[in-house]
């Protein structure tokens, strides 16, 4: 058979990649005649990509395999354009002599399709590229933005607690003033008196205390777990903290019918409820006070649900926008007043719960914003000291350690516990030692962040020195951090939360104290 | 995390250590006609880079892989995994400047080198360096490979497809290497400069030159040896890129007179 009648480039080379035969459709794709091929090395047919490509992958592949099918290269002649071609190799032995035969056809048509195809590709992959880094950039920022939102509903809280809590401090701050100053003169002491001016600071004291304790709940920036709740007390904490917002502009009604416990984080859903109240505040800003209502209720659905409902008797919304009233980024406020994400937040803070977050409006005008929350499936808390500490005759029964590094907080709590014997230490290095010193604490009450080693060292520590201590601690702190609190958790030792409740930490002591008087069987 | 079965690790012989590190473009198969000839008077030891050949191709990493240090990682894992305190190393084309960062990394791990058609730049720098390939060139290569693949390595890259998936067919066509593994591999070999680090390849080194490399021109194999603290030049009369495959008795002879020769004529006084 005659090769030259083939429709296809035929060549034969060696292992030095030398051509030793070429047909005349190899010679001419190749521009050049079939002798001045012979001794050619292939790769210099090839374009720069394909002589490395040809060198590097597909001559070893054809040397130990022995097949080579459907590479694409592109051939180079001495003149004119570059082929595009789909090669075919394999490899022969001929009287002991290993040769490669190489058929080759052309496709130009077909190389444009498929570097179509190629294009195609790479367009998608870029601009799917493009769409990835979007979605990561609007994640970003609806994130931050999320974080501003609940910034901002903090600096309503702060508002909201400065405003409440500057009555009780101006008589506080007052009567302190005057017994300062009746000590201070050189005269006959009123005892009747000092006691009514002590007895009204330390009322308050005690109301500014319980607002910190409240609010701080709302307050707190960081997530917390969710806990059983009442929604008929938050009601009531949330228009407290919105008063600023509302006294000029609204009357303001709580409806606390019937409500099951819910679960949630007290300072999300409260996040929730303040603005829900500060856009019904805003809605009915345009007209006189005594004309406006804002009515929070409280009550249970016909499914078991709980139900919050915030209404306003304003203008409404109008249809035109209704439904565009969650979407991120949606606001009716002017430049600057609002981001518009509060409702979106809004909603996805109450679904994050189980719940749903709806509006309609009711026959009567105004708005109502509905929020459903399944029933709390939580077991209700067991009360503080709950879990009660092991017998032990060998504690000394009214010892008590207290660790701070504020000194100030040292030297308070040993004046509340004064009627226990009460050691204090300022480090949990000073505690370990006293601990160890012995005779053995009834309680010890550590501060849980401190500089160097924190509460939790201590505890372990403690716990080293002598395991029956590990029921006569607890942590007193004005917040567990995020870090920590998975750990403090699992360790189920009481935690008291500043500002600490004077009677409750005294029934607390008590309490524990009492819990190591019976003396265990095995001592008895 | 097992380095030997990671590396597809093969080691025969007995003697002093030798270990043959491959190129780009295949695996330890390139070295079948040159490594059993030291059996008789070395440990041979081969093996894949991974995303090459026998490795375990889920250790791929395109962040490690990006450049020839990765690689180069490899190499020093693969001898510490074998407890090698001292050890001679051939490395082919890019492996030549990979076990010369390996070297340069920690002198005392390499007694001797041998670069086998080696270049740390395959990218013209006129007018001193010249290799005959401009970067579109060498960037035509991964749109050639690109082309063959029918970009299979990028499209797999997306889909974070296990390479079991492949079918053996397709798998076998590669060179039993991913695509991707090739691509990026071909990226870290043809895009890179690695002149700097010849200085600092401490131990001897012999530099074998194909007098008709259609990808490294002998004044690149001259321009390494005048770099290296203590090279040596050969230049074989052999076509091509691959002596190794194409005429591995010259390669073979080439390489045990330089394992072979005393330390004293190997450095400079």
């Amino acid at each position: 058979m005659n090769l030259d009648a083939l429709p296809c480039g035929v060549v034969e080379f060696d292992d030095s990649l030398c051509i030793t035969y070429a047909n005349a459709e190899a010679a001419r794709l190749l521009g050049r005649s079939t002798e001045a091929l012979l001794s050619v090395r292939v790769p210099t047919l090839l374009d720069p990509a394909g002589r490395i490509f040809f060198q590097t992958h597909i001559n070893p592949v054809l040397a130990l395999r022995g097949t080579m099918d459907e590479i694409y290269l592109r051939l180079r002649p001495p003149e004119g354009e570059e082929v595009p071609v789909i090669m075919s190799a394999t490899r022969t032995d001929r009287s002991g002599q290993t040769r490669y035969l190489l058929t080759f056809s052309p496709m130009r048509r077909r190389q444009a399709y498929e570097q179509e195809l190629v294009d195609a590709r790479d367009a998608a992959e870029t601009s799917a590229r493009l769409e990835r880094e979007a979605t990561a950039q609007v994640r970003e920022a609806h994130a931050q933005l999320a974080l501003n939102e609940r910034l901002a509903s903090l600096g309503t809280l702060a508002h909201g607690i400065a405003h409440e809590i500057n009555n009780p401090l101006t008589y506080v701050d007052g009567n302190l003033c005057l017994i300062a100053e009746i000590l201070r003169r050189d005269a006959p002491i009123d005892r009747a008196e000092m006691l009514e001016l002590a007895t009204e600071a330390l009322e308050g004291a005690e109301r500014i205390r319980e607002i910190t304790k409240q609010m701080g709940q709302l307050a707190r920036a960081d997530e917390l777990p969710r806990v059983r709740l009442d929604p008929r007390a938050l009601l009531p904490l949330v228009s407290r903290m919105t008063t600023a917002q509302t006294k000029a502009r609204s009357r303001v009604e709580l409806v606390l019918d019937d409500v099951p416990y819910v679960d949630a984080d007290a300072g999300r859903l409260g996040q929730v409820l303040i603005n829900l109240v500060v856009n019904a505040a805003q809605a009915v800003a345009h007209r006189a006070r005594d004309q406006n209502l804002i009515r929070l209720t409280t009550r249970t659905t016909a499914t078991g649900d709980a139900l919050i409902e915030v209404l306003d008797n304003g203008p409404g919304i109008p249809d035109e926008i209704a439904s565009r009233v969650f979407e991120p980024f949606f606001t009716t406020k002017p430049v600057g007043e609002g981001t518009g994400l509060g409702l979106s937040i809004s909603r996805g803070i109450v679904e994050s719960l189980g719940g749903t977050l709806t509006f309609d409006t009711p026959a009567s005008g105004g708005t109502r914003f509905v929020i459903t929350l399944p029933p709390s499936t939580l077991p209700a808390d067991p009360p503080l000291g709950a879990q009660a500490a092991q017998a032990d005759p060998g504690v000394a029964r009214r010892r008590i350690l207290i660790v701070d590094d504020d000194v100030a907080v040292v030297r308070s709590l040993a004046r509340l516990l004064r009627r226990f014997d009460v050691t204090t230490a300022t480090s949990a290095t000073e505690a370990l030692d006293l601990v160890r010193q012995g005779p053995p604490f009834a309680l010890v009450l550590t501060d849980l962040r401190m500089p160097r080693r924190d509460g939790l060292w201590l505890y372990r520590a403690i716990v080293e020195h002598d395991d029956q201590m590990a029921s006569r601690i607890a942590f007193v702190t004005g917040g567990v951090s995020p870090t920590l609190r998975d750990e403090v958790e699992s360790l189920e030792v009481p935690i008291l939360l500043k500002p600490l409740d004077v009677p409750g930490l005294l029934t607390f002591c008590e309490e524990r104290i009492a819990s190591t008087k019976n003396p265990t069987p095995a001592q008895s | 995390m097992d380095v030997l079965r990671r590396n597809n690790v093969t080691v025969s012989g007995s003697g002093p250590p030798v270990v043959f590190a491959h190129g780009f473009g295949c695996d330890q198969l390139v070295w079948h006609r040159v490594a059993p000839q030291f059996e008789d008077s070395h440990t041979v030891v081969l093996f894949d880079y991974v995303g090459a050949g026998g490795s375990e191709r889920e250790a791929y990493s395109s962040e490690r892989y990006a450049t020839l240090d990765g690689y180069a990682d490899d190499v020093l894992e693969v001898c510490d995994a074998l407890g090698l305190e001292r050890t001679a190393i051939v490395g082919h084309s890019v492996s030549g400047t990979i076990c010369g960062i390996a070297a340069a990394r920690r002198p005392s791990r390499f007694d001797r080198i041998v670069m086998v058609a080696p270049s740390p730049r395959f990218e013209d720098d006129p007018p001193d360096y010249r290799t005959g390939f401009s970067r579109d060139d060498l960037e035509g290569l991964l749109r050639l490979m690109d082309a063959n693949f029918m970009g299979w390595a990028t499209a797999l890259a997306q889909m974070a497809v296990a390479p079991e998936v492949l079918s053996r067919e397709l798998r076998e066509s590669f060179c039993s290497a991913d695509p991707l593994f090739l691509r990026e591999f071909a990226r870290a070999t043809f895009l890179s400069d690695h002149r700097e680090v010849l200085a600092r390849i401490d131990p001897p080194t012999l530099v074998l030159q194909c007098a008709m490399d259609d990808l490294v021109p002998v004044s690149v194999g001259r321009y390494i040896v005048e770099e290296l603290p203590a090279g040596i030049f050969q230049l074989l009369d052999i076509p091509g890129h691959m002596p190794h495959m194409s005429h591995p008795h010259a390669v073979v002879d080439a390489i045990r007179r330089f394992l072979d020769a005393p330390h004293e004529d190997l450095v400079a006084p």
